[in-house]
């Protein structure tokens, strides 16, 4: 078994696989939303009186599909980048 | 002569309190309890876009004995228009929209009632009015129902002293956002020409 060095290319390989793995993690933890990002959070909540039904908005977040999305683009391009170095790179 | 007397000031204090009881009672929709609300939805291809308002005030004129001769006006500061997505808040509130800075309120003045019917307190009917959006004025019809709650007030605002009515409005109607310059015929592939809103509103009439 080859032991890991920390060359360019090898750097930019465990660059996209952390990029890849975060953005799928983070996606994941905050419920796997199927839309968009959000930064605020609605629960709906009873007036008792008036018996309306409001909205109560309060920050949070929930990762939207660009995250995963977003991270496993960068992800494929710092792997094309670590092929090219590969590539450059003068044989041993 | 005494007791006519009595009698006749005594059907004068009833003939008046009826009057009061049957005057019409006008309600102020601003908010203290920050409860009042609009929520709008328009289908997109990811997920509907579902955001809400909460600055809403205005007044409307009531008369439970005499329903359909309700008139008001409700305005809603564009400012407290949100969406969960910060950037489509943003495109939302932007020039492209609703252009919030330059036209900071949506407006509905309504002018008459038909259908009218009413169970209990509640009543509902459709009011016509004009809906005016980003500078456009449209004449609408909008089923509303108008629940009126006596002596609610002091319950509300938790303060017994404070005598005085309620009437909630609530209301579900759509418009077409070409009707009122909202990127008409643009973007119709990304966000349905069609917004659906739902407003549900409480005013107070205090009593002195």
């Amino acid at each position: 078994m080859v032991p890991f060095a920390w060359t360019l290319p090898n750097t930019l390989r465990a660059a996209a696989l952390a990029l890849l793995l975060g953005g799928f993690g983070v996606w994941l933890a905050t419920g796997a939303h199927l839309g968009f990002t959000q930064t605020s959070l609605v629960t709906i909540k009873r007036d008792e009186i008036t018996g309306i039904d409001y909205p109560e908005r309060r920050p949070g977040f929930v990762a939207g599909v660009e995250i995963p999305l977003g991270t496993a683009a960068a992800a494929i391009a710092l792997a094309l980048l670590s092929l090219a170095a590969d590539r450059r790179r003068p044989a041993a | 002569m005494n007791t006519h007397l009595i009698v006749r000031t005594s059907l004068l204090v009833a003939a008046f309190g009826l009057s009061v009881q049957a005057a019409p009672l006008t309600f102020d929709f601003k908010d203290p309890k920050g409860v009042n609300n609009v929520q709008f939805t328009l289908d997109a291809p990811l997920e509907s876009i579902t955001g809400t308002g909460t600055g809403i005030t205005g007044s409307v004129t009531f008369d439970p004995a005499q329903p359909a001769a309700t008139k008001g006006k409700i305005i809603l500061d564009t400012k407290s228009l949100t969406v969960g997505n910060p950037m489509m808040a943003d495109h939302l509130r932007g020039g492209n929209w609703l252009d919030v800075a330059n036209h900071p309120a949506i407006t509905f003045e309504a002018v008459s009632m038909t259908n009218v019917r009413t169970q209990g307190n509640v009543v509902t009917a459709d009011v016509a009015g004009k809906l005016t959006v980003k500078g456009v004025t449209k004449d609408i019809k909008v089923p509303v129902s108008f629940t009126h709650l006596p002596d609610k007030l002091g319950a509300r605002v938790n303060d017994p002293k404070i005598k005085g009515d309620l009437l909630v409005l609530r209301a579900n109607f759509s418009i077409n956002r070409a009707d009122f310059s909202i990127q008409a015929g643009k973007n119709t592939d990304k966000v349905a020409e069609t917004i659906q809103l739902s407003l549900s509103i409480a005013g107070a009439a205090p009593k002195s």
